[in-house]
């Protein structure tokens, strides 16, 4: 009987391309069908290019046979509308760059082009990766595929959806401040945030320069940790991208925990956490001792802060990175512009929904004359402590494991009218891009019928060591998590 | 009341590169508009600067030459304004830790010698160019994105001469580090100033106004005799002097008020986080400092004492550093220094002025300029003839030496064959002859005349002149 | 150096993140409510015009509640002490990461034109620049 190609693991492709049970155009086309059946319905996606990813899935079959593919050859990736790939359309979820093509691949599109993989579509996002519930798309709605009513996350929503939802094998998303872990913790599935530095940022639209990263969404640790074999490394256009070696991380992974010391920040044990989230995690750390691990309480004093901290340092960049959507160059103009200033003013007023608005005025305001140092300046000096933080935790334990969000996914609208609120519910997750390490999302549960998130953070540059803790705990846990 | 002014200069000047700051298109002047732009310079989404590592080297390079400080710790940042001719409406640049520090710079005012101290040299990007059409403008990104190092100036200088002074001295030490092309016309050195007066006495300097659309070292000098002396001019009348910008209009001679926007200021400055600091190691700085060439103030000196010079013969050499290396190269070669030097103050000088050619440019060679000089100093060919070989060298090049052999121009200095023409012309000129002999000496010239002539012009006038006095003192 | 969270909700560890479901509880008892906010200083006309962004009046009266209390609780990190400590820009201290000077191929002008919304003759249109 023929498997259904849409469900497979990234792994499990490749075994099937390997033996020729299936080729890559039978990938594309059954996740275009799938696409067409379901799509309508869950709005993972915001542009498909089915007929460029068959020819692109063609080719990948000709390596394949000539013996030439990559590690990845055939295997169709969805991507995040926020990166540029050559020849498509990148609107970052924003009305603002309707009718921009890109001109140029990213490196993170570049590695995965070299390694064989094919560029399947688009995923809906938050408007410039700003949000956590993907409703600030100025789009569509993405649906939670475990749940119609309920958000899928964001800001990478569509490519957690396009996963979990049958509808991709495996995605990228970026991560400024959670958008990969508490996306996939929101729809169940794998979501990796490498270490800033790891996978290079050209041509990735920027939101924070120096928080934000690239990283993959699967549906396993195992394909999280192949993707990032492909995805990591120095490049020369990232002067921030560090000349780490990058280990084969799949040869690394491990049945059991003995000899690792996970930590418990206590300060992650909040009064707002969803006792349904406590009760998963709890049981999910239970399941490490089991598998080996020596399990320690830590402290990260500072976490308190950290929310105050990143919505200044991320706000602050992004208002100078959004300056460049002006309508003089690419992307949307107002029509009749008076001058200059009149050009700007309407262009970036019709151009921006309300989420990106608030953070481009508070980003603003923090660095203007007369309160930078009491904002931008104070929450580096901060940004320094929560670093601190880690590393003294570090110095103690291989990984921490934590929630990866305070709840699990809610209702559309519940928060949109309360900016604060939203932000509140990034605790867990904005620490890790303060400090420039390394987080992972792997399903652990569920509360309230709807998918919890441990979160595993790690040491810069030491992936190896969350995933080899997400992967044993994913063999253990078993396929039966969502219940 | 006296009135004391005030001068800062923010110098522009785009650096020798062959690629942009943060990007690899080529910097080049005259391209076809936006054909030299890419994802970085044209402030695409995603695309990251990356350093240009020879931009920092010539900035470092220029700091050495004014003896400033060298920072050991060096960062980027962004200013953000919203302008059409910024491709990221933020131009990266350095805010609080420029590359260079405290430096001077030494000019020549006639009251002699000054330092004007210089504060700060800091790198950044420059913006794209804006041309206006009738209803619009248009806007070339070729531009932008070119390395730019400012120069800024404590407010030291105190008269329009002075400015014009230091941008010369400037342009001087530019040339000489070959940090910058420093092409006037293709607007490699740009300049803003800030002027202020104050009453004599008074310690406090008094409100600035900033001078644009200063295009040329004139301009800035032009713009200045006009404003320090309105500024005078509104005090003295009991007003006050606005903090503003004004525009220099060159035509009508006059600077005046430019709209300011209240917001101006507020470039809302920090750290460039897609840009890492630059680290110079002590050893690294040292060892730009060894490849430093000699600075022109050095080397007029050098020249005075080397080559025997008058002081203001080796300044006006000097000021161009390719008339200066063209001298030397002559100088080394030739028999006598001081007459290389004549030939370059007087023709050569000359000619480029008058054909507003530059030195490098023209086919004459500093080895056949010290071959003219040869020729001359051994006396076989008279100055007329030099000056026409000169001026053929100039226009064509060639080897003088080789010229003169060929075409036989070289000077008659056989006595005998003079002494013949000397006679002759004694015999056919008995009116001239007797005229000198009544005590007008000015007809002996007449009777040389007579002899060059008969000679072709190749015999040596001084020894024409010295066998004629000889044969007419002896009554012949 | 505690934040100005009120003791009935702080949790169990001290943390200042709040629980969503008592989030107005908190804002009231702070006084973090839209009409006693307008002392936190961020004035959204006056930003918004910096950032080139045009408001309706709604907007301006939405934004102004809003950032106000995010800027209230931004600025509880100015509760801790941080003479000495060193602020971080990047998350790696990496330095000197330099390009050699050279030439690398531009961009078609027909393409990067094809993405500009006005344009004539290579250049970019665009409303008429007074200086």
């Amino acid at each position: 009987m023929t498997p259904d190609l849409t469900s497979l693991t990234v792994h499990g492709a490749l075994a099937l391309l390997e033996s020729k049970a299936c080729t890559a155009v039978d990938l594309v086309d059954a996740l275009v069908a799938a696409i067409a059946a379901r799509d309508p319905e869950l709005g993972a996606y915001v542009s498909l290019d089915a007929d460029g990813a068959r020819r692109e899935a063609e080719a990948a079959d000709k390596a394949r046979a000539a013996g030439t593919g990559g590690r990845l050859c055939g295997i169709p990736v969805a991507v995040k509308d926020v990166l540029n790939v050559r020849g498509q359309p990148c609107t970052c979820a924003s009305r603002i760059l309707q009718g921009y093509v890109a001109p140029y691949d990213a490196t993170a599109i570049a590695r995965l082009r070299a390694a064989g993989a094919v560029m399947l579509g688009r995923t809906n996002m938050d408007e410039f990766a700003m949000g956590g519930s993907t409703e600030n798309s100025a789009l569509k709605r993405t649906r939670n595929p475990r749940h119609p009513d309920y958000v899928p996350g964001g800001s990478s929503g569509g490519s957690a959806a396009a996963v979990a939802g049958g509808v991709a094998l495996c995605a990228l998303g970026t991560d400024t401040g959670g958008s990969i872990r508490q996306p996939a913790a929101f729809c169940g599935c794998v979501g990796l945030k490498p270490s800033y530095g790891r996978v290079s940022r050209y041509g990735l639209t920027a939101f924070a320069s120096s928080l934000d990263q690239v990283g993959p969404m699967t549906r396993t640790v195992r394909d999280a940790a192949l993707l990032q074999e492909v995805l990591g490394g120095v490049d020369p256009m990232d002067s921030t991208s560090v000349a780490a070696p990058v280990p084969a991380y799949t040869e690394r992974l491990t049945t059991d925990l003995r000899g690792m010391t996970l930590g418990v920040p206590r300060e992650y044990v909040v009064d707002g956490l969803d006792a349904g989230v406590e009760r998963a995690v709890r049981a999910a750390i239970e399941r490490c001792r089991e598998l080996g691990a020596r399990v320690i309480e830590v402290s990260l004093p500072h976490t308190r802060y950290a929310i105050a901290t990143y919505y200044v340092i991320a706000t602050a960049e992004a208002s100078a990175n959004l300056a460049r959507f002006d309508g003089v160059r690419y992307g949307q103009r107002c029509a009749d512009a008076a001058d200059p200033l009149d050009l700007y003013e309407r262009t970036r007023a019709a151009g921006f929904g309300p989420e990106v608005k608030r953070r481009i005025i508070l980003g603003t305001y923090v660095l203007s004359s007369g309160y930078y140092d009491a904002y931008y300046l104070s929450a580096q000096k901060v940004r320094t402590l929560i670093r601190r933080d880690f590393e003294q935790a570090f110095a103690q334990c291989d990984a921490l494991v934590t929630p990866c969000t305070p709840t699990p996914a809610y209702r559309f609208g519940e928060k949109t009218d309360d900016p604060l609120q939203m932000y509140l519910g990034d605790i867990f997750t904005v620490t890790a891009n303060l400090a420039g390490i390394c987080g992972l999302s792997v399903p652990c549960g569920v509360a309230g019928g709807l998918p919890v998130g441990l979160q595993i953070l790690g040491p810069a540059f030491k992936e190896e060591q969350i995933l080899r803790v997400g992967h044993a705990y994913e063999l253990a846990r078993g396929e039966g998590w969502l219940g | 009341m006296n009135y004391l002014t005030s001068i800062g200069l923010e110098v522009h000047v785009q650096l020798r590169t062959r690629s942009k700051m943060f990007c690899g298109c080529a910097v080049g002047f005259g391209a076809e508009p936006n054909t030299q732009t890419c994802p970085v310079c044209l402030g695409y989404p995603g695309a990251m600067p990356t350093m240009n590592g020879e931009a920092v080297r010539l900035t470092v390079r220029t700091g050495l030459t004014i003896g400033a400080q060298i920072n050991a710790r060096s960062k980027f940042d962004r200013k953000s304004y919203f302008y059409p001719d910024m491709p990221k409406n933020y131009q990266i640049s350095q805010y609080d830790q420029p590359l260079c520090e405290h430096g001077s710079v030494q000019i020549d005012t006639p009251a002699g010698g000054k330092v004007v101290r210089i504060r700060r040299i800091h790198l950044e990007e420059d913006v794209a160019k804006n041309m206006h059409f009738a209803n619009a403008s248009g806007v070339d990104f070729n531009r932008a994105g070119t390395p730019l190092m400012e120069i800024v100036t404590q407010p030291d200088i105190t008269s329009a001469e002075e400015a014009f002074a230091f941008l010369v001295a400037l342009k001087q030490i530019l040339q000489y580090a070959e940090v910058s092309d420093c092409n006037l016309e293709e607007g490699n050195i740009r300049c803003d100033v800030n002027c202020s007066v104050r009453p004599e006495g008074q310690e406090q300097l008094g409100t600035k106004t900033e001078l644009k659309n200063l295009n040329t070292f004139k301009g800035v000098l032009n713009a200045l005799k006009y404003e320090a002396p309105r500024q005078v001019e509104v005090l003295r009348r009991g007003g006050t002097i606005v903090q503003e910008t004004r525009r220099w209009d060159g035509d009508a001679g006059i600077t005046t008020s430019m709209r300011t926007k209240e917001d101006a200021h507020d470039y809302r400055y920090f750290p460039e986080p897609d840009l890492m600091p630059v680290v110079l190691a002590p050893a690294q700085v040292e060892a730009w400092r060894a490849t430093l060439p000699e600075m022109p103030r050095a080397r007029r000196e050098r020249f005075v004492s080397e080559y025997g010079l008058p002081d203001y013969d080796a300044g006006v050499l000097v000021a161009d550093k390719v008339v200066a290396d063209f001298f030397e190269a002559a100088a080394r070669q030739a028999p006598n220094a001081k007459a290389v030097s004549n030939w370059m103050m007087t023709e050569m000088l000359r000619l480029l002025g008058e054909t507003e050619r530059d030195i490098r440019s023209v086919p004459i060679t500093p080895q056949a300029l010290a071959g003219l000089v040869r020729l001359t100093e051994a006396r076989t060919i008279n100055s007329n003839t030099a000056k026409e070989i000169f001026a053929e060298l100039f226009e064509k090049g060639g080897d003088p030496e080789a010229m003169v052999k060929q075409r036989g121009l070289g000077q008659v200095s056989d006595t005998g064959a003079i002494a013949a023409l000397v006679d002759e012309a004694i015999a056919e000129n008995a009116k001239s002859v007797e005229d000198y002999r009544k005590g007008k000496l000015a007809a002996a010239k007449f009777i040389v005349g007579q002899v060059m002539k008969r000679s072709k012009g190749k015999a040596d006038p001084q020894l024409v002149t010295k066998l004629l006095e000889e044969r007419l003192a002896a009554g012949a | 150096m505690e934040p100005a969270v009120p003791a009935g909700i702080r949790s169990r560890h001290g943390v200042c993140v709040l629980p969503m479901s008592r989030l107005q509880a908190f804002t009231r008892e702070t006084g973090m409510d839209h009409e006693s906010t307008d002392t936190s200083g961020i004035d959204v006309r006056y930003v918004a015009n910096l950032a080139r962004l045009h408001l309706t009046d709604a907007e301006i009266d939405t934004f102004q509640g809003q950032l106000s209390q995010i800027v209230d609780y931004v600025q509880t990190i100015n509760q801790l002490d941080l003479t000495g400590i060193a602020p971080t820009s990047h998350a790696h201290p990496l330095e000197n990461v330099f390009r050699a000077d050279e030439v690398k191929p531009s961009l078609d002008r027909a393409e990067v034109m094809r993405n500009a919304p006005q344009s004539r003759d290579g250049q970019f249109i665009v409303p008429k620049i007074v200086e």
